[in-house]
């Protein structure tokens, strides 16, 4: 499995979305997902074979490095990655539990016919209800987690910036070493990027869900205003949609009957006409 | 990580057969397993062996100690835990894809039958289209993608539970006594040909116990999983045999044996529809005659049951048990048995079937309920001579209907055991907002009138 596997799971997720959503989702893939793999992993690619200690002590070297990184800047993205487009497959699973009582719907009213099912399964959900809590505590463990990487980079690597020269004293260095890091201007430019595009999902995070407490509010003032739809009327709503679909179907063939009708016995209307004449 | 894809198509094919806990189970393996796998912790144990240094000259020495350090390497040996736990899986895959085929060709033998039974049914018109629409409803039911959980099914799916909890718990074992929680740096080796002890470093050791930690946690949680899913099957299976079938639509066998249980109501015709029926189209349907006469057999009595079933859904059996007043209860599942008994004289065939049929035959014409063809319940009932559309129309309108005359119904009662079947009626009228069924007090009323 690898990034085009989540991305491929990700995709169906993208349906159910708000527009933001979708922004922060195409953020995600192409300026850290593509990024990470395409150019930061050749950077990080030898930090350890080119990570040296001024010593011949064998075993300093892995000793400091291990004590200076001890988890490195790809392998945190990687999980921070994972980990923060993770509670999409939540809505992902909700939308899915949802269309499952759809189907069972449409088979309680007897459309369980194979083109209303697709349908089922084609047609956008609405962000109301319970879904719109999935959705929303989603949008708030994305934002949490994202805050949570940042402060641990923060924590390991203070400044975000990577050092030229680290000093070490862990056994079995003699006394202290001096260590270099390899490419430390090439890191902290991609650390200062991975950052600010991780300011920017952020700042999405909290534009969409600023954006789905205001579309709440401004629902629930409308069904104020409107008495008739209620919530958790969801399956009576289905319903009479469905039911005032087949109404429609029914006239719609109705009327094409009675022209066929019409049609074949041309005497038929004639006699009508003659009837209304008298 | 080389590729995952074949595993991970032939885990996508189990995810269909799945139940949501399984469901969450893969999808858990996918993402926190085999993602992280191939995107984060190979790059970590890459240099293992390379990065491996010991604190001597001695030729081998490095490659000894690295061997007795590291009898399998972590990834390596989350790679056949991985394995091993899906493993179960296909084989329940294996056998659901099994039981489909088998339901797949059952439904093309019943098929094949029913054609059979079509051309030898040609000279009766009833029989013939019952016939015929049980046929269509089987062409039209859309292939099965997946197996009902039940039987033997149900204990492969079991079993495979258990052997994937079994699975992982020896893997998690195994990896605490290889390599415990965690790296240490340090490692000391005696092994020939090093001189004496020998300080050998490990390479990125706090980082491979983040990663150790972390795919322990989520076996952890993917055992857990496990134990909520066999719990889950269990609390099922206790409930389904403390209180009997859930409410669901019926299956066939099911409402035959509540359709032969005569629910006695003295003055109601078969139908349920009468009472719909009576408002909107009189003319249409003349109240029967005679209100207590039992179906006599089969074919009648079938047809009782369609009229009765075009009250919409399917879990009217309790209303439908109770419009039949008198059927004979040739079957009756166990709960229906002691209403049947309530019901009394139900069960007596008349002389007076003929009769009843022709009343019948009015009200069925009014009353077509494709509905419940559709839904897949027994078919016969197809005597509604072209009614479709008409019927809905009734339907549609007797839904705003219903509830009033429901209730009306309700007040006056019906005959004793009708009672239960009008609070179960009710009940079943409130969990749907459909039009609901016309309740047998309400025929009864409409009979009367």
């Amino acid at each position: 499995m690898n990034w085009a596997g989540l991305y491929t799971v990700l995709s169906g997720v993208n349906r159910h979305s708000t527009a933001i959503g979708r922004i922060w989702l195409s953020v995600i893939f192409i300026f850290r997902i593509m990024v990470l793999v395409v150019a930061a992993e050749s950077v990080w690619g030898d930090e350890k074979s080119a990570f040296t200690c001024n010593t011949q002590q064998p075993g300093c070297n892995s000793v400091c490095y291990d004590h200076f990184f001890p988890i490195s800047h790809i392998r945190l993205w990687a999980l921070q990655l994972i980990l923060v487009t993770t509670p999409a497959l939540l809505v992902a699973m909700h939308v899915a539990y949802q269309q499952h009582q759809e189907k069972k719907l449409l088979m309680m009213t007897g459309h369980g016919d194979p083109k209303h099912i697709e349908e089922v399964k084609k047609h956008k959900m609405r962000i109301s209800g319970s879904l719109w809590w999935t959705y929303v505590s989603s949008v708030v463990f994305r934002l949490l987690f994202e805050a949570v990487f940042m402060y641990i980079f923060y924590m390991l690597y203070p400044g975000y910036q990577m050092v030229r020269l680290v000093k070490c004293e862990a056994y079995p260095c003699p006394n202290t070493v001096d260590c270099f890091i390899s490419r430390p201007t090439e890191k902290t430019i991609f650390t200062v990027f991975m950052l600010v595009t991780s300011s920017i999902c952020i700042v999405l995070n909290m534009a969409e869900l600023v954006y789905l407490v205001v579309r709440a509010c401004a629902r629930r003032g409308q069904h104020n205003s409107n008495p008739t739809s209620g919530k958790g009327s969801f399956y009576g709503h289905k319903l009479s949609e469905y039911k005032q679909n087949e109404i429609n179907q029914l006239l719609t063939e109705q009327d094409g009957s009675l022209k066929d009708m019409l049609r074949r016995n041309p005497g038929l209307q004639e006699k009508g006409d003659r009837c209304s004449a008298c | 990580m080389g590729d995952w894809n074949l595993l991970g198509s032939i885990l996508e094919e189990v995810h269909i057969h799945s139940t949501i806990v399984g469901k969450i189970w893969l999808t858990i393996l996918f993402i926190f397993r085999m993602l992280v796998l191939g995107v984060a912790a190979e790059d970590v144990w890459d240099d293992e062996q390379s990065e491996f240094i010991c604190n001597t000259e001695q030729p081998g020495c490095s490659n000894i100690c690295y061997d007795k350090a590291f009898p399998i390497s972590l990834i390596r040996y989350w790679v056949l835990q991985i394995i091993f736990v899906s493993s179960p899986s296909l084989v329940y895959m294996g056998h659901a894809l099994y039981r489909l085929r088998a339901l797949e060709k059952e439904r093309q033998k019943r098929k094949a039958h029913l054609r059979a039974q079509l051309e030898d049914l040609e000279p009766m018109p009833e029989e013939h289209r019952r016939v015929e629409r049980e046929l269509r409803k089987l062409e039209e039911q859309k292939k099965v993608n997946k197996a009902p959980l039940r039987g033997s099914l149900l204990r492969t799916y079991v079993l495979h539970i258990l052997t994937r909890s079994v699975v992982e718990v020896g893997f998690m074992i195994g990896q605490y006594l290889l390599y415990g929680f965690h790296m240490s740096p340090l490692y000391k080796c005696t092994r020939a040909p090093c001189p004496n002890t020998v300080d050998c470093f490990v390479s990125r050791p706090t980082e491979k116990t983040i990663f150790m930690v972390f795919m322990n946690s989520i076996a952890a949680v993917s055992l857990f999983l496990n134990i909520l899913e066999i719990a889950h099957l269990g609390l099922k299976k206790i409930q389904k045999s403390l209180y009997g079938r859930p409410r669901r639509p019926v299956a066939p066998a099911e409402e035959e044996a509540s359709l032969y249980n005569s629910k006695k109501s003295s003055v109601v015709p078969p139908a349920c529809l009468p009472s719909d029926v009576s408002p909107p189209r009189p003319a249409t349907a003349p109240p029967p005659p005679l209100p207590h006469a039992p179906a006599p057999s089969g074919p009648p009595l079938r047809q009782h049951r369609g009229e009765l079933r075009g009250a919409p859904p399917p879990r009217q059996r309790h209303s439908a048990a109770q419009h039949h007043g008198q059927q004979p209860p040739p079957s009756s599942s166990s709960e229906e048995a002691p209403r049947a008994a309530a019901a009394g004289a139900g069960g007596t065939p008349g002389p007076v079937t003929a009769s009843r049929r022709a009343p019948r035959k009015h009200s069925r014409v009014s009353i077509c309920r494709d509905l419940e063809e559709e839904r897949g319940d027994s078919p016969d009932s197809g005597h509604c001579p072209g009614t479709r559309k008409s019927s809905f129309l009734s339907r549609v309108l007797t839904g705003s209907r219903a509830g009033s005359d429901s209730e009306s119904a309700d007040s006056r009662g019906g005959s004793g055991p009708g009672s239960v079947s009008v609070s179960g009626s009710e009940g079943k009228r409130r969990e749907e907002s459909s039009p609901p069924s016309s309740p047998p007090p309400a025929a009864a009323m409409g009979r009367r009138v």
